[in-house]
C-alpha cells in the first residue's frame, strides 16, 4: 500500500517533469515560449528564496543579490575573459554562496532580529558597490553580453524561447532540490526553526548552522537564475538583477504559490509571472491598467483568504480530512 | 553527573538566582521546589543554555558547560521540557518527535520510528498524525517530554510536568519517570505537586529568593521550617484565597 502511493507519487512527478520538457512541443506562439521561458527563470530565484524565507520563515528581501550576482559574475568573465556561462554560471553560484555566507553570519549571529531590514540594506549595498565599479560592471548603465553565435557551449541563442529546454532543465533540478530538502533532516530543522527557535535548540539543532546551510543553498539556485537569465536577455544592469523589486518579486512568488512546499514557487512564479508580462506587455494602457488592477486584487485576496499561499488550500484539504480520524486521548480532570 | 557551582543571575536590576551550588549524582531522581518567582525556571534555562547566566561554573559529566550553546549541551546529553510549552505547532505530533530524534538518528525514517517509540511511552499512541497545536495542553506537555527523550538524554530536567494531570494520570507519569531512571536517565524535576514529588523524588532541593534554603529527603524538606514558611506556607494561603 506504500509502495503503491510512494511509486504513484514518483510516477506523477517524472510525467510533470515530462510535461513541463514537452511545452514546446505545443508549438505556442514566441510571445507565450518567452513568458515560459522567463517564468522559468524565475521558478528557480524564488526557489532558492523558499529554501530559507519559506522553510525557515527568515523573511529575506535581498534575493535579488544572489540572483544579481549570479549574473553579473557570469557576464563579467564572458565579457572580459571569453569564459563560457557553463563556467561562469557555477563561479557565480559560488560567489553568491559566499556573499550568503558573508550576509549570513550578519543577520543570523548579529542583527537577527531585524533580518528583513538588514538583508534589504545589505543588498542596496551591493548594488551601490556595483554601480560604483563602473569600469568591470558597466555601472548604472548595465552592461551587454554581446552575442558571439548561436552555441551551446557559450550558452547564446538568437531566440528567447530557445533557452526554454535548459530553463526548464534548471527548473527540474531546483525543484528536485527544494523537495529533497523538505523531507530531508535539513528540511525537518528548518521547520523546527519556523515553529521556534528556543524548542529546536532544545532538541539539539545548530540553529544557526541550519540557517547558514539554507541560504548558501538557496543562493546558488538564484545565482543559478541570474546566469540564465543574463543569457536570455543579453543585458545586465541593476535595476533589473538587483532591485528592491526584484528581491519583493522573488518573496511574493514563493509566498504566493506556498512558502512552506517545495512546488510553491512553481505555482506563484506560474501564476504571477504572465500575469506582470500581461500587465506591462500589453499593447493599449487601459489594458495595462486593468492587469495592474487585477494583480494588486489578486495578491491581496490570495494573502487574505489563504496566508499560506496556494498550498495552503491543499493543506486544508489533508488536515480536514485527518483531524476526526484519530480523537486525542486527553482527559482533562 | 552534573555540579552547580556558584550560579548567579540578574535581570537588569533584579537578582534571580545568587550562589546557587548543588550537585546530583547518577541516577537520582532529585526534586525542585520553590515558590513561584523563586528562579527554577531560570535555573534549568541556564543549565540547558538557554539563558548564560551571569557568573558560576556548570560541570555535567566531567565537562565544563556554562558557555556551551544549548545544542552542544543537548548534543551532550542534557535537555528540559518547558514550564510553558514549546511544541512545534505547525508540525504533526509524529515530526515534533522526529525533530528530536533526527539529533542521533541517521536517516529520516529511522527518526520517524524511534518518534513513535517514544509517542507509545508518553501515551500519545494514535495522535500521530494530528497537528500538534490541537493537541489539549496536557498532551502537547506530553508531546515535549516525548520529544526531549528522543534525544537520548542522560540528565533530564523537567518544569512542571504534572500540572493539569488527574490523580490516575499523575500515577501513570511517575512511573514512566521512574521506568526512564531504571533505563539510566538522571532526572531533577520542578514540580509543585507536594504529594507526587513524595512519591518520586530521591532528594528534595528548596529554592527560595534566589538561594537554596533547604535541601535532603523529601520528607525532611517538607518539614523544614524555612520551606514551611516561604512555599508551603505560600500555598496554604493561596489555598486559602481560593
Ligand atoms: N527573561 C526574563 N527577563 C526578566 N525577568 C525574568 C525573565 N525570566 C524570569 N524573570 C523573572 O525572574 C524571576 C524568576 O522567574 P522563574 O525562574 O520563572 O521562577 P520560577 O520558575 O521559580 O517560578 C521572576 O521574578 C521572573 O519575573
Ligand atoms: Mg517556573
Amino acid at each position: 500500500m506504500r509502495i503503491d502511493t510512494l511509486w504513484g507519487r514518483r510516477a506523477l512527478l517524472a510525467a510533470g517533469a515530462i510535461a513541463l520538457l514537452c511545452v514546446p512541443l505545443l508549438h505556442l506562439s514566441d510571445y507565450t515560449m518567452r513568458i515560459a521561458t522567463m517564468t522559468c527563470v524565475y521558478v528557480v530565484a524564488a526557489a532558492g528564496w523558499t529554501l530559507i524565507g519559506g522553510y525557515a520563515n527568515q523573511i529575506t528581501l535581498g534575493q535579488a543579490t544572489m540572483f544579481g550576482i549570479g549574473a553579473y559574475v557570469s557576464t563579467m568573465l564572458f565579457v572580459h575573459f571569453h569564459l563560457s556561462p557553463w563556467i561562469g554560471g557555477p563561479l557565480g553560484a559560488i560567489a553568491a554562496a559566499l556573499a550568503a555566507a558573508a550576509i549570513g553570519f550578519l543577520v543570523f549571529r548579529l542583527w537577527g532580529a531585524y533580518f528583513a531590514l538588514v538583508t534589504l540594506a545589505l543588498a542596496e549595498m551591493v548594488r551601490i558597490l556595483v554601480e560604483y565599479a563602473q569600469p568591470i560592471t558597466g555601472g548604472p548603465q548595465g552592461i551587454s553580453v554581446p552575442f558571439v553565435r548561436n552555441s551551446v557551449w557559450l550558452l547564446q541563442f538568437p531566440e528567447a524561447k530557445d533557452y526554454y529546454e535548459i530553463a526548464a532543465l534548471l527548473v527540474i533540478l531546483a525543484l528536485a532540490l527544494a523537495r529533497g530538502v523538505q523531507f530531508s533532516p535539513l528540511g525537518y530543522r528548518l521547520r523546527a526553526i519556523r515553529d521556534d527557535e528556543v524548542a529546536a535548540k532544545l532538541a539539539g539543532i545548530d540553529v544557526f548552522r541550519t540557517k547558514m546551510i539554507a541560504f548558501m543553498l538557496g543562493a546558488v539556485l538564484s545565482a543559478l537564475a541570474g546566469t540564465l537569465y543574463a543569457q536570455i536577455t543579453g543585458f545586465v544592469d541593476p535595476d533589473s538583477v538587483l532591485s528592491i523589486t526584484l528581491s519583493v518579486q522573488l518573496a511574493l512568488y514563493a509566498i504566493i504559490g506556498g512558502a512552506q512546499v517545495w512546488w510553491g514557487p512553481l505555482a506563484g512564479a506560474a501564476l504571477l509571472v504572465p500575469l506582470g508580462q500581461a500587465m506591462t506587455g500589453s499593447g493599449s494602457a487601459a489594458g495595462a491598467g486593468l492587469a495592474k488592477i487585477v494583480y494588486g486584487l489578486l495578491l491581496v485576496a490570495i494573502v487574505v483568504i489563504q496566508p499560506l499561499g496556494i498550498a495552503g488550500f491543499v493543506k486544508d484539504i489533508r488536515f480536514r480530512r485527518r483531524k476526526p480520524a484519530a480523537p486525542s486521548q486527553a482527559v482533562t480532570p | 553527573m552534573i555540579a552547580v557551582d556558584k550560579i548567579a543571575k540578574r535581570f537588569g536590576g533584579l537578582a534571580v538566582l545568587g550562589d546557587v551550588s548543588f550537585s546530583v549524582a547518577a541516577g537520582e531522581i532529585v526534586g525542585l521546589i520553590g515558590p513561584n518567582g523563586a528562579g527554577k525556571s531560570t535555573l534549568f534555562n541556564i543549565l540547558c543554555g538557554i539563558i548564560r547566566a551571569d557568573g558560576g561554573e556548570i560541570t555535567f559529566e566531567g565537562r565544563r558547560i556554562e558557555r556551551l550553546q544549548p545544542h552542544r549541551i543537548c548534543r551532550l546529553g542534557l535537555t528540559k521540557t518547558s514550564q510553558i510549552v514549546r511544541v512545534f505547532a505547525g508540525m504533526s505530533v509524529l515530526e515534533n518527535a522526529l525533530v528530536g530524534a533526527l539529533l542521533h538518528a541517521r536517516t529520516v525514517s529511522q527518526a520517524r520510528s524511534e518518534g513513535r517509540a517514544a509517542l507509545q511511552r508518553v501515551g500519545l499512541a494514535g495522535s500521530e498524525e494530528l497537528l500538534a497545536s490541537d493537541l489539549a495542553l496536557v498532551d502537547r506537555m506530553r508531546l515535549e517530554l516525548a520529544r526531549a527523550l528522543c534525544t537520548r538524554p542522560r540528565l533530564l530536567l523537567i518544569d512542571e510536568l504534572m500540572a493539569g494531570l488527574n490523580g490516575p494520570e499523575v500515577s501513570t507519569m511517575l512511573d514512566l519517570l521512574r521506568a526512564l531512571r531504571d533505563e539510566g536517565i538522571t532526572l531533577i524535576v520542578i514540580e509543585h505537586n507536594m504529594g507526587a514529588l513524595m512519591r518520586l523524588c530521591d532528594r528534595v532541593l528548596a529554592l527560595d529568593a534566589g538561594s537554596i534554603v533547604a535541601e535532603g529527603t523529601p520528607e525532611a524538606v517538607s518539614r523544614d521550617p524555612r520551606v514551611v514558611e516561604s512555599y508551603l506556607g505560600e500555598k496554604f494561603a493561596r489555598a486559602l484565597n481560593s
